[in-house]
């Protein structure tokens, strides 16, 4: 049970055009990495094809060592949990009926939610500070309040892992960090694998353990946060100019972007 | 937990509002009879406790008007209103779409042009208390439903737009064939016309038996696919990520709704409006948690139609009007109104 994610050869085409090639890499239980590339780099449709929402053109996606395909749908949702970018929740569910709602894939069908469900949600709420809210509807409270509730729903689910696709990316700073503050005491406290994809390179270098770095639909770099946020690999998959330092009051990795590189321009060091 | 006695609540007050609806309707009409001997009519008519009602002093016609005319024709308006009411609820919830009703798989183009061709034959004759009619109207929604189902699938999926446009498309071919039949047969036009606006004039308990049990069934399994249809208005990604198959659930209430919708055509003609009203009206009642609405859709559908029938048998008498020209004409500004005012979107 060591190893979260295996995933062997994992190619994906949209029509004609190769979103992903022969993708390998394996993620570790109680990891935090961050998917992060360029657009068009294929990171969310990887984030897809790990969540069962799209099927590979070809390649083996394993949880906890066997593949995704030999899971059911409600076994699938007690393992793993997903986080969409943005939820638009079009019906007036109160932020308790939505965490509930998590709950789903461990009741039977003719089988009620009961005390311990209660409880679940209870504590799903308090850990993302949104207790106070469960009354109110998910339209009415604002969107990084949105967010935690359905981070909350993901916890309610109990799984060991948390897929999210770019959680933060309508959100201002403050609840960014917020939200990537939670993220990191969640995997710290209780050992959930957290499996993510950011646009904010800085942001991924001061939360993530891990870095998985993608360009042109290939795996350019994976490993340590500091080994592969490197100026060679962020200059190759994003071509622009950039200092890499370490930030003095974080102690993060910080990426300055300073120009759009010219093809004849030659990489200084 | 409050929020079940509050559910419980609402629900009892409908079941209230029902009896006092199906008294109020029994005594309207053109034959004056007092409450209480309808009352004990009805009562007399319930398992168990009718036996023992004394029905002395109740002449043999106010009997045959309560008992055999008025009595199956109101319990049939709530059926085929709680039917059209609960499967408009699971199209509305499945499709993630405001303007879903029973009819958006092209049930009632299909069950149009089943009756059509009937009448056009003249088979309009009865046998073991089931019309020809009904039952070419039956077998044409249940002809259209496969064809636009069958269209819609894309490998083992039914993506919801193309669900709604093979709907819309196989309803306009069959309403032009339907047409069709009306130019080459002129003499048929009025009674088709009168047909596909539905009506409950001359119904009792044969087509009362005939709806009651695949509405009720139906019903019940649509109400055990509740929490998963809560979970489908998050998204069909998110909900399957909660761990709902959701092209399985998606595939069980199309079937199950498509054969509650044809049932009910059959024995009632084309009544719209309901399914895609009633639902909206209860979801602004009750918000939107599927085992509250479901119930309660079916229990104020029921309720509205029997106004609806009773305005349709009794404005105009002896002149019967189609209910469905009833149900669009109280519905339509009724929903206008609750729109404005809640200002808000569905």
């Amino acid at each position: 049970m060591s190893k979260a994610f295996d995933i062997s050869r994992l190619s994906f085409k949209y029509d004609e055009g190769i979103i992903l090639d022969r993708i390998e890499f394996s993620i570790k239980n109680s990891s935090f990495v961050t998917i992060i590339g360029p657009n068009g780099s294929g990171k969310s449709t990887l984030l897809k094809l790990m969540a069962t929402n799209l099927s590979p053109e070809s390649g083996v996606l394993k949880l906890w060592d066997r593949p995704l395909k030999t899971y059911s749908t409600k076994e699938l949702a007690r393992n793993m949990a997903v986080v969409p970018q943005e939820s638009h929740i079009q019906y007036d569910f109160t932020v308790y009926d939505i965490v509930l709602m998590g709950r789903y894939p461990h009741i039977k069908r003719f089988e009620k939610e009961n005390e311990k469900d209660f409880e679940i949600v209870k504590r799903a709420l308090q850990r993302t500070n949104t207790w106070h809210l469960k009354d109110r509807s998910i339209n009415e409270i604002s969107g990084g309040e949105r967010q935690r509730v359905i981070i909350s729903k993901a916890l309610a689910q109990e799984t060991k892992v948390i897929l999210l696709d770019e959680p933060t990316s309508s959100l201002d700073i403050h609840h960014q960090l917020e939200i990537l503050d939670l993220l990191k005491e969640l995997n710290e406290e209780t050992g959930v694998t957290i499996i993510m994809v950011l646009h904010d390179i800085n942001l991924a270098a001061r939360y993530s353990k891990e870095v998985i770095l993608l360009h042109l639909g290939k795996l350019l770099a994976i490993g340590k946060t500091e080994e592969v946020l490197t100026v060679e690999n962020l200059q190759k998959a994003y071509e622009i100019e950039m200092i890499i330092e370490r930030n003095c009051y974080t102690g993060c990795l910080n990426m300055i972007p300073l120009a759009v590189k010219k093809s004849s321009t030659k990489r200084e060091e | 937990m409050k929020f079940r006695q509050r559910r419980l609540g609402i629900i009892l007050s409908f079941i209230t509002l029902f009896f006092v609806v199906l008294v109020f309707s029994s005594i309207t009409g053109a034959a004056r009879i007092n409450p209480m001997t309808s009352i004990r009519i009805i009562a007399a008519r319930l398992p168990f406790i009718g036996g023992s009602i004394d029905l002395s002093g109740i002449t043999a016609s106010q009997l045959s008007i309560i008992g055999n005319i008025r009595l199956p024709r109101i319990l049939l308006a709530f059926v085929v209103g709680f039917g059209l009411s609960v499967v408009g609820v699971a199209m509305q919830g499945m499709l993630k779409n405001p303007m879903a009703d029973p009819f958006i798989v092209g049930t009632s183009s299909g069950a149009a042009f089943g009756a059509a061709i009937a009448i056009v034959l003249k088979l309009n004759k009865v046998y073991g208390g089931m019309g020809v009619i009904s039952l070419f109207a039956f077998f044409g929604a249940l002809l259209a439903t496969s064809i636009v189902y069958s269209l819609a699938r894309i490998k083992n999926k039914v993506p919801v737009t193309t669900l709604l446009l093979a709907g819309v498309a196989t309803g306009q071919f069959f309403t032009a064939i339907m047409s069709l039949l009306m130019v080459i047969s002129s003499k048929d036009v009025s009674s088709i016309i009168f047909w596909t606006m539905g009506s409950f004039s001359a119904r009792g308990w044969n087509q009362l038996q005939l709806a009651v049990l695949p509405v009720l069934v139906g019903s019940l399994v649509i109400y055990i696919f509740s929490k998963d249809l809560n979970v489908m208005l998050l998204g069909e990604t998110t909900a399957q990520n909660t761990g709902v198959s959701v092209e399985k659930v998606k595939r069980f209430i199309l079937v199950i709704s498509a054969l509650m919708t044809a049932v009910v055509v059959s024995v009632s003609g084309i009544i719209g409006f309901i399914g895609l009203i009633i639902p909206h009206i209860v979801r602004m009642l009750v918000g939107p948690d599927h085992r509250v609405l479901i119930p309660c859709s079916g229990l104020l559908g029921g309720i509205f139609l029997i106004l609806a029938d009773t305005l349709a048998r009794t404005i105009i008498a002896p002149t019967e009007i189609p209910v469905g020209i009833i149900t669009a004409l109280a519905g339509g500004p009724f929903f206008i109104y609750l729109l404005r005012k809640n200002k808000r979107a569905l």
